[in-house]
């Protein structure tokens, strides 16, 4: 019998911002872009009172709670706080599958340390990981990642939900079926068609239908439904590619006014890059024009990128050596794909034009 | 007006203009071609903005006048056509293609859609087209396909007394070729390699007469006339990094250099730039990579000169194919240190000269 264990920071980069300016706590405040046009990525819960959530756009937002505080990302103090959960985390079990910067699966199984219950070693990832960061975390514990993702999130914030193996079934029968993975609103509007509205009704429809109506997802969904969910937790999920984009206030054409939006994208994505001790064979540009037709470019040079430097330089020549029809441009992004460890990195050195000679006559 | 000619030469003229007119373009009008009858010939041209064509065909021509169709629409119908000769009958509205048992009709565009095209007839320089194009196609492969750099982009046309010279570089490796013949000009052009791949397939024997107006290079070669658009940006210079030094050089048949590093790269690392590892002692140059898929090796007996004994280096293997492809005959590879740039000259034809920079493997 497995035990899994979902570990959810609770409203994450807001109350990384609210842990490290004192005048924002108890106050709402949402984590976001700046500009007309940016998202909310999280809010408080202060702000989520007044319905703010993730995604919603922040002028939506602003109406919402005009005393809403809205602060720009720091993404260099979430990936700290996030490398700290980590290993916190490690102390515990490798069976660690990171899902986002604020969530993770782990195995506690066979825990390094702590009993072998998984309800103890949960508590105490918790209290670690306030003892270690201060900020609070939810978790999840049960037979299977589906239930323990879906439990972490019923006692939120600072909350610990256990299922227990014979309380499964109770529990994934009651569940909306919009809770279940895989079920976006498209699906959830086909299953309704279908009469399914809970876990419960899955196992009552007749499967040639489900499948008909949702295709592969029906295994996956009758599987979860009968407390059946043997996924395993995937240490160090490979990453494929590394990438960022910007939506801007208003469409741009003027090349002075691309370069430094393209330069602090190539930022991002460069120090994710090298952080992540990885390099990329190949950039991608993502070019969204006013009228929301998306273009994208894609180069592969010679030695394979490793520094924000090189990132920004062929991102750079994608967006201006391209030829582009006319029309302001709404949206840019650039991607990093073929990862493989920097370590394996090989340098094609350039020709010297650009070296001093060697005069003597320079020489002080 | 009425044009009767054979069909193959309508078809390689068409060819090579319908290759430089785009098929499609949010410019409708660029995708046409301009045909103009008069004098006892038929007259085709287009343009893609970068590069102006013109095909002038001495025909059996009947009338004159001037009409535009689409470029790739007419190209399609003739290369498909069964006869020896061909037809062409321009309605009021429609150009009737007629060869053999068949025929068609085409909707004719009015000219004044078609981009209005000027040739420069001022030439003053001439040169011979092979040896032109013998230039440029030597070096072309070295420019850029993408890079941040414009001028790496395009392919350097140096034109001054008693030599013609052609230079590209992507910033990893160049190509040289210096052709001992003037064109009587005096300028030093950048001619963006896309055009150059199109100027090296329209050079034919014959004198090609060159025009410069501003940033437009006029070439005038057997029947075709192109306006070339030229780049702007101060070319490296190039020659301060050639190395003057080299410990060790060898001499064999390009051949196979080409064959061993085209065999042995198979098993190259392709996310470690298709690296190949060249080992040379003892009159032996020995080629080896290594990759997810295996290991792969091959021993060369060469001539080997220099004042050191031995030499280890790696190179990106197609930067050295590349550089090798062009030569026929003995190749000469001098190598100025592991890390500083290697040459490769033609023994058979001195003009020409590649230049890599090996792999930094440490």
């Amino acid at each position: 019998m497995r035990k899994i264990v979902h570990v959810d920071m609770d409203a994450f980069y807001a109350a990384v911002e609210q842990r490290d300016e004192p005048r924002l706590r108890g106050r709402p405040v949402a984590v976001g872009g700046g500009s007309e046009r940016g998202v909310v990525m999280t809010a408080s819960y202060e702000a989520r009172r007044f319905g703010i959530h993730s995604a919603m756009p922040t002028a939506v937002a602003r109406r919402a709670c005009p005393e809403l505080i809205l602060v720009p990302p720091r993404f260099a103090a979430y990936h700290e706080a996030s490398a700290l959960v980590h290993e916190v985390f490690r102390r515990f079990t490798d069976l660690v599958e990171p899902l986002a910067l604020d969530e993770a699966f782990l195995d506690v199984t066979e825990p390094k340390r702590g009993p072998p219950s998984a309800t103890l070693v949960a508590r105490a990832i918790k209290a670690e990981i306030h003892a270690d960061t201060r900020l609070t975390a939810s978790a999840g514990v049960a037979n299977g990642k589906f239930v323990a993702k879906v439990a972490s999130g019923m006692r939120k914030p600072d909350g610990l939900t256990v299922v227990t193996p014979d309380e499964v079934p109770a529990f994934v029968a009651a569940l909306p079926i919009e809770a279940f993975f895989g079920v976006g609103p498209r699906t959830a509007e086909r299953l309704h068609a279908l009469g399914i509205r809970t876990g419960a009704d899955l196992l009552r429809v007749d499967q040639e239908r489900l499948h008909a109506a949702v295709g592969k997802l029906s295994r996956f969904l009758l599987d979860v439904a009968r407390g059946v969910d043997e996924r395993p937790v995937v240490p160090d999920r490979q990453r494929k590619s590394i990438g960022a984009e910007r939506t801007f206030a208003r469409d741009l054409d003027r090349r002075e006014a691309l370069e430094p939006e393209l330069s602090a994208i190539c930022e991002v994505v460069g120090r994710r890059l090298v952080r992540a001790r990885l390099a990329a064979r190949t950039v991608t540009l993502k070019v969204k024009y006013r009228d929301f037709r998306v273009v994208t470019r894609s180069s592969t040079p010679p030695t394979p990128l490793g520094t924000t430097q090189e990132v920004r330089s062929w991102a750079d020549a994608l967006l201006f050596t391209t030829p582009r029809p006319p029309g302001a441009l709404r949206l840019l992004g650039v991607s990093l794909s073929g990862l493989f460890p920097a370590h394996r990195r090989i340098v094609q050195p350039r020709l010297p034009f650009d070296a001093r000679e060697d005069d003597p006559h320079d020489a002080t | 007006m009425r044009v009767h000619l054979p069909t193959k030469t309508l078809n390689e003229a068409l060819g090579h203009v319908e290759r430089i007119i785009p098929a499609r373009s949010s410019n409708p009008g660029l995708s046409l071609l301009r045909l103009s009858v008069s004098d006892g010939r038929l007259v085709l041209s287009g343009s893609n903005l970068d590069m102006d064509v013109r095909a002038v065909i001495e025909a059996d021509v009947r009338g004159d006048g001037d009409v535009a169709v689409p470029a790739a629409v007419l190209g399609q119908v003739v290369r498909a056509l069964p006869g020896d000769t061909v037809e062409l009958d321009f309605g009021e509205a429609e150009l009737e293609v007629t060869s053999a048992s068949f025929a068609t009709k085409l909707q004719l565009v009015p000219s004044e859609s078609a981009p209005v095209l000027t040739f420069s007839d001022a030439f003053e320089g001439e040169i011979e087209g092979l040896d032109l194009a013998r230039a440029l196609d030597h070096v072309r492969y070295a420019a850029a396909i993408a890079d941040y750099q414009a001028v790496f982009r395009g392919v350097r046309l140096e034109l001054h007394d008693e030599r013609t010279r052609a230079v590209a570089t992507d910033g990893f490796r160049l190509a040289s070729y210096l052709a001992v013949s003037s064109t009587g000009l005096d300028a030093d052009l950048l001619i963006p390699a896309r055009s150059v791949d199109e100027i090296v397939r329209l050079l034919t024997s014959g004198p090609a007469r060159l025009a410069l107006s501003g940033n437009v290079l006029t070439i005038a070669n057997g029947a075709f006339t192109l306006n070339v658009k030229l780049m702007e940006g101060s070319f490296p210079d190039y020659e301060r990094v050639i190395p003057a030094r080299f410990p060790v050089k060898v001499t064999l048949r390009a051949a196979l250099l080409a064959e061993a590093v085209a065999r042995v790269a198979v098993m190259a690392d392709k996310s470690a730039n298709h690296r190949v590892d060249l080992f040379i002692k003892d009159g032996v140059l020995q080629i080896t990579a290594e990759g997810s898929y295996g290991r792969a090796q091959e021993a060369i007996d060469v001539l080997q000169e220099g004042s050191e004994s031995e030499i280890a280096l790696a190179y990106n293997a197609k930067y050295l194919a590349d550089a090798v492809g062009p030569i026929d005959g003995d190749l000469q590879m001098q190598f100025s240190g592991t890390t500083t740039p290697s040459v490769a000259t033609d023994l058979g034809d001195p003009a020409y000269l590649a230049m890599v920079v090996p792999l930094r493997t440490g």
